[in-house]
């Protein structure tokens, strides 16, 4: 770790909403991870003799309406939850870079024409989009991680092709061409490594919208099929008796808030710092 | 001016036929056809109704077939509301979301504008609320917050009906779910834009001028200050759109998103189809309109 490095990382950790961010996903990456072996019942265990309970000792979040253990079901909608935002935000990012640098690298009639395959998807509403794409692609995990990426590059596409828009004209790449470097090397080696920043706060605002469209699709019942559970999934089940068992929908909203709010946090941190003059993805508006 | 109008709305119809391909292409290959059911149906009776709505003929057929009616504005039978066409249905469920939308509209721009911008102006104590109250915000799903809502307004003090549409009480919650993260949204994006602002030359110079502060706000900061945030009203749709689908849901409020959701899980083709469209349509027409308004607002953009 280079100087500069440790001192990006440290006005990080000096920054209180920042830091409290990172502390909160590094919790929840922790519980992704290893959640299960602490998990104190099975997520799909039914114990018929205790349906519906409120949080007790033997139950801290209650049960539900087959006497599952909901607490184990969260640790369980986590591992789901973060495991499909994390890597359809990544994904979303690789492809939208791609398409975003070569777009701005070769710009004219390529540039023109890439762009209007964006402009197709940006005249379509995010969710109806996603529940076309997981009709097509079936509602399984795979399905929901392709939809959400399919919505997600886009937005990434965009950004990345007006930075390298701006990053084309500066001398050490003319510098790179005048040395006889190809368009691939000047893209890889010279232009996409001044892009980190953005692609890093981008990568941090994706996960969220990635938390924001898979709870949503799953509560409005088109997600993932049961009896997997995802967040949204178990939100959804709390809905149907909001009135006599709210437990059922508080804790997994609170769940999905704490997440949201922490990782926007921390985007907007991290935003600060390494790309000041960026602001918040519109998009991500339900 | 008219210009740009013209060509934005001619570059509409290639994008919007684009939208009804792909929406179509998707329909057709996904599988499972709409008339499977668990019960299945005799044989010569499928042949019929698929032959009613020509699903016996080749793909290309009916895409063709589908455009004809596209272009005389007709967007098909329903395959699910018998004897009911999709014109029909949008008309019908399109007002209920459009009034919906609108309040939320209404009320996201207004408390985001007016809390961004005193923020900004303020600063202090008031300033760091906003930024803390804006972040959550937008942490917070319409979902999340709508079930909040109807648990503490209709649950426990029964003051507001947790569902349906029909008096005006019914339409504060969720005009709330669904006008609160946009209001964050644009309460962060004017703070930014007007704390911009105030720092410009232009502004001191008006200052330096003697002209009143009234004069100052109204001509020279708000309307470069509002440029990003009217920007983002195009998206802002696109949100509020995918908003209403899933408060409609919750609320049970018989509009588009309702019927949408409805026709997703039915495999209603046409219905689906033509929703899309409708919501591509709007999508366009509010980047148009927000285009537009830009060009008044900012006499640069109109040179281009």
């Amino acid at each position: 770790m280079t100087e500069q490095d440790f001192n990006t990382w440290r006005r990080i950790w000096r920054h209180g909403p920042t830091r409290w961010g990172g502390i909160v996903i590094s919790v929840f990456l922790a519980v992704a991870l290893l959640g299960p072996l602490f998990s104190p019942y099975p997520y799909d265990l039914q114990d018929p003799s205790s349906l519906l309970q409120g949080p007790s000792l033997r139950h801290v979040m209650g049960t539900d309406r087959l006497g599952r253990d909901l607490f184990s079901r969260l640790i369980y909608g986590t591992r789901i939850s973060i495991t499909v935002s994390v890597v359809t935000a990544f994904s979303a990012l690789i492809l939208g870079t791609a398409y975003g640098a070569v777009s701005g690298y070769f710009g004219g009639r390529t540039d023109n024409l890439l762009m209007r395959g964006v402009d197709v998807i940006y005249a379509l509403p995010d969710i109806p989009l996603i529940i076309l794409m997981t009709l097509f692609l079936g509602r399984g995990v795979l399905g929901i991680f392709f939809a959400l990426t399919v919505v997600g590059w886009v937005t990434v596409a965009r950004l990345i092709r007006g930075e390298v828009l701006r990053l084309k004209e500066f001398a050490f790449v003319e510098a790179a061409r005048s040395l006889g470097a190809s368009h691939a090397r000047i893209l890889i080696t010279h232009i996409l490594p001044n892009t980190l920043g953005v692609l890093i706060v981008t990568l941090t605002f994706r996960i969220p919208s990635a938390i924001l469209a898979e709870s949503t699709l799953s509560f409005i019942g088109l997600g993932l099929a049961p009896p997997a559970a995802s967040w949204g999934t178990l939100a959804n089940e709390g809905w149907s008796a909001l009135r006599f068992y709210p437990h059922l929908i508080l804790f997994p909203s609170m769940v999905i808030f704490v997440a949201m709010m922490a990782f926007n946090l921390f985007g907007d941190g991290l935003r600060d710092l390494l790309d000041p003059s960026r602001r918040p993805d519109p998009r991500r508006l339900v | 001016m008219v210009s740009l109008v013209v060509r934005r709305l001619l570059w509409s119809v290639p994008v919007l036929l684009v939208v009804a391909t792909l929406t179509f292409g998707v329909m057709h290959a996904v599988p499972g056809g709409p008339f499977d059911k668990e019960k299945k149906l005799p044989p010569r009776i499928k042949a019929n109704v698929e032959a009613k709505y020509h699903l016996d003929e080749p793909l290309w057929r009916q895409y063709l077939l589908y455009l004809g009616g596209l272009s005389r504005g007709d967007l098909g039978p329903s395959y699910k509301y018998l004897g009911r066409t999709v014109n029909d249905v949008i008309a019908e469920t399109l007002p209920v979301s459009a009034e919906l939308g609108a309040l939320a509209f209404l009320f996201a721009a207004g408390l985001g504008i007016g809390f961004g911008f005193l923020a900004a102006v303020k600063g202090g104590a008031i300033d760091r609320t906003n930024i803390l109250l804006a972040t959550i915000g937008i942490s917070v799903p319409s979902f999340v917050l709508g079930a909040l809502l109807v648990l503490v307004f209709s649950h426990l003090f029964h003051l507001l009906p947790p569902a349906l549409w029909e008096d005006p009480r019914h339409a504060i919650l969720p005009a709330l779910s669904l006008g609160l993260a946009p209001a964050a949204y644009i309460a962060r994006l004017t703070r930014s834009a007007v704390l911009e602002v105030l720092g410009r030359e232009y502004i001191r110079t008006a200052r330096a001028k003697g002209i009143s502060e009234g004069v100052i706000l109204w001509r020279h900061l708000l309307p470069n200050a509002l440029t990003p945030v009217v920007t983002i009203l195009g998206p802002l749709t696109a949100g509020l759109l995918t908003g209403s689908l899933v408060v409609e849901y919750i609320f049970s409020i018989p509009g588009m998103g309702k019927f949408y959701i409805t026709a997703a899980t039915n495999r209603d083709y046409p219905l689906i189809i033509g929703v899309t469209l409708v919501y591509a349509i709007l999508i366009v027409a509010a980047n148009l309109a927000v285009d537009v308004i830009n060009a008044y607002l900012d006499p640069r953009i109109r040179l281009e």
